[in-house]
């Protein structure tokens, strides 16, 4: 392998400075008490108010029930973890199915799969909203976990069909001819083998579940805060951004980050290719 | 590909997907007829049964503002995906390259694509703001002397700020798509390259570009439908009058008259309508581009 050309190395440092650099000021501004034009950094600290504060104020009505952040976290993480479950429970056998099986119209049932990908997320989410209002079942945690599932399982069946395109049959032939039971070739065999793109999925599906905005605003009708209803309700106004939305968006780049750090090392960068080289 | 197992007729071998089916109907297609009918006059929640009536088309296509918007709608979604990709392919050719602290790029490349878009907005707001960090460095080294003198960035129809939160999010996605698709292809075919003495220049357009192309066409075609359709960036850091399809739609469902409902959803079923006519249409002229190439 050849190493790194003077333009790819300032590209790459392009690119990690512009991820990583604004954390910093965003740290700053959560931390400030006031930081107004045109100081570059702030002109006066919380630490210079600590005899009034034992916190920094942003922190402070972060972690204040009136700000209802800590609940928005648990209804986010909450949220994620149902959806991921539930989707690898729908997706898992369809996956299967698309990997080893050849049928009249597959490929237009993979376009029908693949369709939430390219539709506008508005005409879902307000589409999704009238679907659940005629069900009576707007505006609860049910309705946002089955709402998410919508566009995360596009993501997990492809990933996961790819890892089953790659298993060996011939395993689970192999395990059956021992006298293995179906249960025992499920959880000895197939599944260490489909592990890893299991964990792949789960990634997407945590990380696209965490994300959604507009799905979650109409269908939980407001009655349900997570970490992106929280922000959006801060930053919408698009004025200076004051010290809590400040927090509040280190905050929600928390639980991505650290499902992110727990999979760095488990997932070869090679699954994400199914994501979409298929289309 | 492995053997088929059920030719025709094997209905039991596909019941697997069934379930996936189930919800996508229910809540995927489902969502899109009560789009299609409220739009077109079946509202009866609202006290509006006039179905079939295309008024609510009409009220949108007749206003002049809808082709502004349909133009901004465009202009946000195609520009910051052409800019991606050229970066995109750019960053995931060095990354299939030996470099320092390679891992270390690797992990932090990803952190946009975990982080929701009202992130990145919060952070071109926080930075890009009139008031904000880059205005205060430039009046701090004497090029300005007020924040009215920093160019505006943010809330114009020119979406400066739009694009840099997709590029911000976007980069990352489009890389990790192409990178992946490098690792997946393998190099063998840049190595005889190489061998051959072709430049590294002719390397990229004739040997890794072409056999990059259907993930770029996928990773491409996934951005710009996400942001012909996207709402918080543009509803946020667009301008007030004229904003994107989207932002349109939001105010009229927004309307404390619900009989403005039908109007929003018109045009979201629009939306969705020229949408997957673009992607129809990109795809087809790719189809032809392989053709002409002999690929296909």
């Amino acid at each position: 392998m050849r190493s790194l050309s003077k333009l790819q190395r300032v590209a790459i440092f392009f690119l990690i400075t512009g991820i990583l650099g604004p954390l910093a000021p965003l740290t700053i501004a959560s931390l400030a008490f006031r930081w107004g034009w045109p100081d570059l950094l702030p002109s006066i600290w919380w630490w210079e108010k600590r005899d009034t504060l034992q916190v920094p104020l942003a922190w402070d009505y972060i972690f204040d029930p009136v700000s209802r952040v800590v609940p928005a976290m648990q209804n986010t993480i909450l949220i994620a973890l149902c959806v991921t479950l539930l989707a690898l429970i729908i997706s898992l056998p369809a996956a299967k199915v698309l990997a080893t099986q050849n049928f009249k119209g597959k490929s237009l049932f993979e376009l029908f799969l693949a369709a939430p990908l390219i539709v506008p997320e508005m005409a879902v989410s307000l589409g999704m909203l009238l679907v659940f209002l005629q069900f009576g079942l707007q505006g609860n945690l049910v309705a946002i976990i089955i709402a998410h599932l919508v566009p995360v399982i596009p993501y997990m069946v492809r990933v996961l069909t790819v890892i089953y395109g790659e298993l060996d049959k011939g395993m689970l032939d192999q395990a059956a001819l021992l006298g293995a039971s179906r249960y025992q070739i499920f959880r000895y065999v197939e599944f260490p083998l489909i592990l890893p793109g299991i964990l792949a999925a789960a990634l997407f599906s945590i990380l696209i579940s965490t994300n959604i905005f507009l799905l979650t605003f109409y269908v939980g009708q407001g009655q349900v805060d997570t970490l992106a209803t929280l922000l959006f309700s801060k930053i919408r106004g698009g004025g200076a951004l004051d010290p809590v939305s400040a927090g509040l968006t280190l905050v929600i780049i928390l639980p991505g980050l650290l499902f992110l750090a727990f999979t760095h090392r488990t997932l070869k960068e090679e699954v994400f290719s199914g994501g979409l080289n298929k289309s | 590909m492995r053997q088929p197992h059920a030719k025709n007729g094997n209905l039991k071998s596909l019941l697997g997907l069934i379930p996936a089916t189930v919800v996508m109907l229910v809540f995927f297609v489902g969502a899109l007829l009560l789009c299609i009918v409220q739009s077109l006059g079946y509202a009866p929640q609202y006290g509006i049964n006039q179905f079939p009536t295309f008024q609510y088309y009409q009220a949108f296509l007749h206003d002049d503002g809808l082709w502004n918007s349909l133009g901004l709608t465009f202009y946000y979604a195609v520009v910051p995906t052409l800019i991606g990709a050229a970066l995109s392919l750019f960053l995931s050719v060095a990354f299939a390259k030996a470099f320092k602290g390679r891992g270390f790029a690797l992990f932090v490349y990803k952190i946009p694509l975990a982080v929701p878009y009202l992130v990145g907005v919060s952070i071109v707001i926080l930075l890009f703001a009139n008031g904000g960090l880059f205005a205060r460095f430039f009046y701090a080294i004497g090029v300005i002397s007020s924040p009215g003198d920093f160019p505006r960035f943010l809330q114009n129809a020119e979406g400066w700020g739009i694009m840099m939160v997709y590029l911000w999010k976007q980069v990352p996605f489009m890389t990790m798509m192409l990178y992946s698709n490098l690792l997946v292809l393998g190099r063998e075919e840049e190595e005889s390259a190489l061998l051959l003495g072709a430049s590294s220049l002719q390397i990229f357009f004739y040997v890794t570009l072409p056999r990059l192309m259907p993930a770029l066409v996928g990773s491409t075609l996934i951005i710009f439908a996400f942001n012909f359709g996207s709402f918080e960036v543009p509803f946020i850091l667009g301008a007030g009058y004229p904003n994107t399809l989207t932002v349109e739609a939001w105010r009229l469902f927004d309307d404390a008259d619900y009989a403005r409902r039908p109007e929003a959803m018109a045009i979201v079923t629009f939306v969705t309508f020229v949408s997957s006519l673009s992607i129809l249409a990109y795809l087809v002229l790719y189809r032809r581009f392989e053709r002409k190439r002999g690929r296909v």
